[in-house]
């Protein structure tokens, strides 16, 4: 889940992005995922105004090996076009609830949060142990992203990379800073947006435990540029039980 | 490098992408230009970035190029529609609401060619820049093309939004939704001017309260501006930007973005609610369950030609187009609780004949009364709170017309 806020002139906004998901794995190197991300806004104007909306679920498959210190995974996934913006009285609304969601994630994964549009994602994820207490880790993604509802045509690309390094502070702590980058679709004013995340995880007896922060750096949504001067207050948190 | 110098740094770092982001003025034509006003309304506005959204299409077109384009839709328009609803032209005429026919096209071009800095088209969803000459030969004259660019980005923004191209029922709710839509530009527009850096010793002289600068372009819109707008009818159009600006303003200060986003929802559909004011409880409309009598010859079929409700903004035009004072204009207009216009027309005789019934919350004075009743074409007929005001061009038929008491 992520969550960011918004602290504006006379009005505040909280916006959650909880992704629900589950795995089958069916043999050590195969899984299959489905995904489903939900974007919920609570602003300054209460409780009886909030807004819920579901983002496009996926399914997706991966394959992973593992082979000395490297292990690696490649997937594919399809999503399902449910995101939605009504052109009405409620538009902005969901809009924002939309870009707000997908700001707290740096973009990363757009196709989860794009309105009217389906994405077949293609992903791979390396993880290379230097020794047992660092690792490096790169994850990237690539995806064609096509218009099929709501008005919305053509089609485009989303690209993403990301690089970090693990460093384990103690057999159940690790920090990982990092940092990822997305190609944004054409029509952007900007093409690229990039973050910089820290992110710590615990492997606690109930479970793994994340906690991320993420800070968008340069425009659109960066602190530094024009953009929307949003002033690094795109957090990020992530719980896997 | 200690751990508290890297966070000094850090800090310093993000306070210098702070610093640079005071707006300056710039030329609207320069791509640079159109990202920054972009940027930093979506920032005002409290939106997050749509990679798909975007900025939209920025065209830039000479003030002869422009001239072109809008004699050639003029031209365009006069041939497709070779029979355009005289009805209309008539009874906007006999009720002084326009003047009478006249070469208006030429006149429309040279204004808009001439004061057009921008504007945004939602049929090609794109932006038009007009370059005028010696566009940027004052930075006062830059600010306003900013401004102008920052109004019409709204509008492109608003295109993923809402439903720019919905049609309502009748004049009121159609201005009424554009209220709306303009009262949210108008008023991002004014926010956008704050974030404008001007040079040295220069300041707005009325930087403050969007409430107060829009109160004050309201009244001065009533009491001033509305005479210079030309034909009364489509002066009550440009309402809608004070109105609206006034409208949104008020949210705004009461619960900034996120009351503008959620009072979309309980916009106004009459211009009634707009001219009153947020903090007014809107009366209800009375209902109309009439239909003047009329002679079949000027029927189509068994409808009038035209039905319309005009509502609160076009009856103070009228009052205004009668020569009522602005300020008792819009004091009455405000009695406004619903009207009905029916139009009629005499395919024969190529003759029209209105009837305009308006629901009051109060009866209009006689010396009112008698002011609206000067002219012997249009019939002026007060019974309680229901005023009915019959006009025709057929000076004979209106002697004779009665519209029957049902609707009186």
């Amino acid at each position: 889940m992520a969550i960011s806020h918004v602290s504006e002139t006379g009005s505040s906004e909280t916006v959650a992005t909880p992704i629900l998901q589950a795995f089958f794995a069916p043999s050590p190197y195969v899984g299959i995922e489905v995904e489903w991300p939900f974007a919920l806004m609570l602003d300054s104007e209460g409780f009886g105004s909030a807004t819920a909306r579901s983002g496009n679920p996926h399914l997706g498959a991966w394959y992973r090996r593992e082979s000395g210190s490297t292990r690696w995974r490649v997937g594919m996934a399809i999503t399902a076009p449910i995101a939605t913006v009504n052109l009405g009285y409620d538009g902005r609304l969901q809009r924002q609830l939309y870009s707000q969601g997908a700001a707290a994630w740096g973009m990363w994964d757009d196709w989860r949060w794009v309105t009217g549009r389906m994405a077949i994602p293609f992903s791979g994820s390396l993880c290379y142990d230097l020794d047992g207490a660092v690792a490096l880790l790169a994850d990237a993604s690539v995806g064609s992203i096509f218009g099929v509802r709501s008005g919305e045509n053509g089609t485009d690309l989303l690209a993403q990379v990301a690089v970090g390094i693990r460093f384990r502070l103690a057999s159940s702590f690790s920090i990982t800073p990092g940092a990822q980058t997305v190609l944004l679709p054409s029509v952007s004013v900007d093409r690229l947006q990039t973050a910089a995340v820290l992110r710590a995880e615990w492997a606690s007896a109930i479970g793994r435990l994340f906690l991320g922060i993420l800070v968008n750096l340069d425009e659109p949504l960066g602190v530094f540029g024009r953009g929307t001067q949003a002033w690094g207050i795109h957090l990020g948190k992530e719980l896997d039980l | 490098m200690s751990r508290t110098s890297l966070l000094i740094v850090l800090v310093l770092l993000v306070l210098a992408g702070c610093a640079d982001r005071a707006l300056k003025p710039c030329d609207i034509v320069n791509p640079a230009c159109q990202e920054d006003i972009y940027y930093v309304d979506l920032r005002i506005r409290g939106d997050g970035y749509d990679p798909f959204g975007g900025i939209p299409p920025i065209q830039t077109k000479t003030e002869d190029q422009y001239r072109q384009d809008l004699e050639t839709a003029a031209a365009q328009a006069a041939a497709s529609d070779p029979a355009p609803q005289p009805w209309w032209d008539a009874t906007l005429a006999l009720l002084k609401l326009i003047p009478p026919a006249q070469n208006t096209v030429a006149t429309s071009i040279d204004d808009q060619v001439t004061n057009t800095a921008a504007f945004y088209s939602w049929d090609t969803r794109a932006v038009t820049i007009i370059q005028h000459p010696n566009q940027t030969s004052d930075w006062q004259g830059m600010v306003q093309n900013m401004s102008t660019l920052a109004h019409e980005l709204v509008h492109a923004l608003q295109d993923r939004e809402l439903d720019l191209r919905k049609v309502q029922h009748g004049t009121d709710e159609s201005r009424a939704y554009e209220a709306m839509v303009e009262g949210d530009a108008a008023f991002y527009q004014r926010l956008f001017d704050y974030e404008i850096s001007l040079p040295a010793g220069y300041r707005y002289k009325d930087l403050g309260d969007p409430v107060t600068y829009f109160s004050q372009w309201r009244d001065d819109f009533f009491t001033n501006e509305f005479a210079t707008l030309g034909a009364p009818f489509f002066a009550a159009h440009w309402m809608v930007y004070p109105l609206g600006g006034l409208w949104q303003a008020t949210l705004w200060k009461q619960g900034g973005n996120a009351a503008v986003r959620h009072g979309y929802g309980q916009s106004p559909t009459r211009m009634l609610d707009f001219m009153a004011g947020n903090g007014v409880t809107p009366p209800a409309t009375v209902p109309i369950q009439c239909e003047p009598s009329m002679p079949s010859e000027f029927m189509d079929g068994d409808q009038p030609y035209g039905l319309d409700r005009f509502g609160a903004s076009e009856f103070y035009a009228y009052l205004f187009a009668w020569g009522v004072a602005s300020d008792v204009a819009r004091d009455r207009a405000l009695l406004w609780r619903n009207d009905y216009i029916f139009v009629y027309f005499n395919q024969t005789t190529q003759k029209t004949a209105t009837a305009w019934r308006i629901e009051l919350a109060s009866p209009l004075g006689s010396d009112l009364l008698t002011t609206l009743s000067v002219s012997n074409q249009v019939h002026v007929v007060q019974n309680g709170t229901t005023l009915l005001i019959t006009t025709s061009d057929d000076p004979a038929f209106l002697a004779s017309w009665n519209p029957g008491t049902a609707c009186q």
